[in-house]
């Protein structure tokens, strides 16, 4: 039973100039301490393969995984003026955009996600938003 | 041509859909308890045939599911021994592995998900986005759509930019209609 929910920030600037792998490390270090990351912006698209294959080596009887989910704040604008503005923002933010959350699975039971909220149950089945 | 996709989704099921109704023999074993398919397994030199005549020639991958958590008390709730869980549990992880290391193979995928299942999963969206990056074609099967609390549209509104074809792999329900599609997209 975890009676304390840690929950460890970390900003964008943080992993900036750090590889893919390091990236990955420190994410992960801090999931096995048992702590909810928030990460500002989100993980390119392979580093978020290389996330859950590294997980899964490092899954033992105590770490049993991770949950991880990622809010996109472009994901509901359809409007091709929105797109456009968008793209722009892209260039200018890239994978800075949006939040991502992960956190040890044996804590975190789900993040349940829709394009507008993330809800994250813990094992105690308390709600948090 | 690959079949991904979360854990008991259906992928192995439809896989033995595909192979019976054109090989006349299964692919994999199926079950109820997560993570049955813990190896890729690949039919060579699937021919299927349109009717109008079309021929289409692949090999079909079966993956396992991929997943971002694996815990052995998960399998022994299903009912299976600590010792029998435990390994299922190992060999799951290295099938998760295997998955993604296979992403690179795939000239075409068809990703299957369970549609009586919350699409918006970030496995769903992993592997989906990780498809696009790669430029891999991608289908989205809804599956089991014999099931009352199946939703195909809440997969529609999640992936809006791919073609998603409802079916039940279980009963071949809609399966001809994915077979017309399969040649749309690869053909």
């Amino acid at each position: 039973m975890i009676d304390l929910l840690t929950l460890h920030f970390i900003p964008y600037s943080e992993i900036e100039d750090l590889g893919s792998a390091r990236r990955v490390k420190k994410i992960l270090d801090a999931v096995k301490e048992n702590k909810i990351v928030l990460l500002e912006g989100r993980l390119k698209k392979e580093e978020e393969t290389d996330l859950i294959a590294i997980t899964m080596e490092e899954i033992t009887a105590k770490f049993k995984g991770i949950e991880i989910a990622t809010i996109d704040p472009e994901k509901k604008d359809v409007t091709l003026g929105k797109k456009i503005k968008h793209g722009f923002t892209n260039m200018l933010l890239g994978d800075r955009k949006g939040f991502t959350i992960i956190g040890p699975a044996a804590v975190v039971k789900k993040i349940k996600q829709d394009p507008d909220k993330i809800e994250l149950f813990t094992k105690e089945t308390r709600k948090k938003k | 041509m690959g079949l991904y996709g979360p854990p008991n989704g259906g992928k192995t099921t439809l896989a033995n859909r595909i192979c019976q109704d054109w090989l006349g023999e299964d692919m994999g074993s199926v079950s109820n308890v997560a993570h049955e398919t813990r190896e890729i397994q690949i039919k060579e030199q699937v021919n299927i045939k349109s009717k109008d005549g079309k021929e289409l020639s692949f090999n079909l991958v079966d993956t396992p599911g991929i997943a971002t958590k694996i815990d052995y008390e998960d399998f022994m709730k299903a009912g299976l021994k600590e010792k029998e869980a435990k390994t299922r549990a190992k060999e799951a992880t290295k099938g998760v592995i295997d998955s993604i290391k296979w992403l690179d193979e795939m000239d075409a995928v068809v990703v299957v998900l369970d549609a009586t299942q919350d699409p918006y999963s970030q496995v769903n969206i992993t592997i989906i986005g990780n498809l696009q990056a790669r430029k891999i074609p991608v289908l989205l099967v809804a599956n089991k759509v014999d099931l009352r609390k199946a939703k195909i549209k809440k997969i529609q509104s999640a992936f809006p930019q791919y073609d998603v074809i409802g079916i039940s792999a279980k009963y071949g329900k809609y399966i001809d209609k994915f077979y017309e599609k399969l040649f749309e997209f690869v053909g």
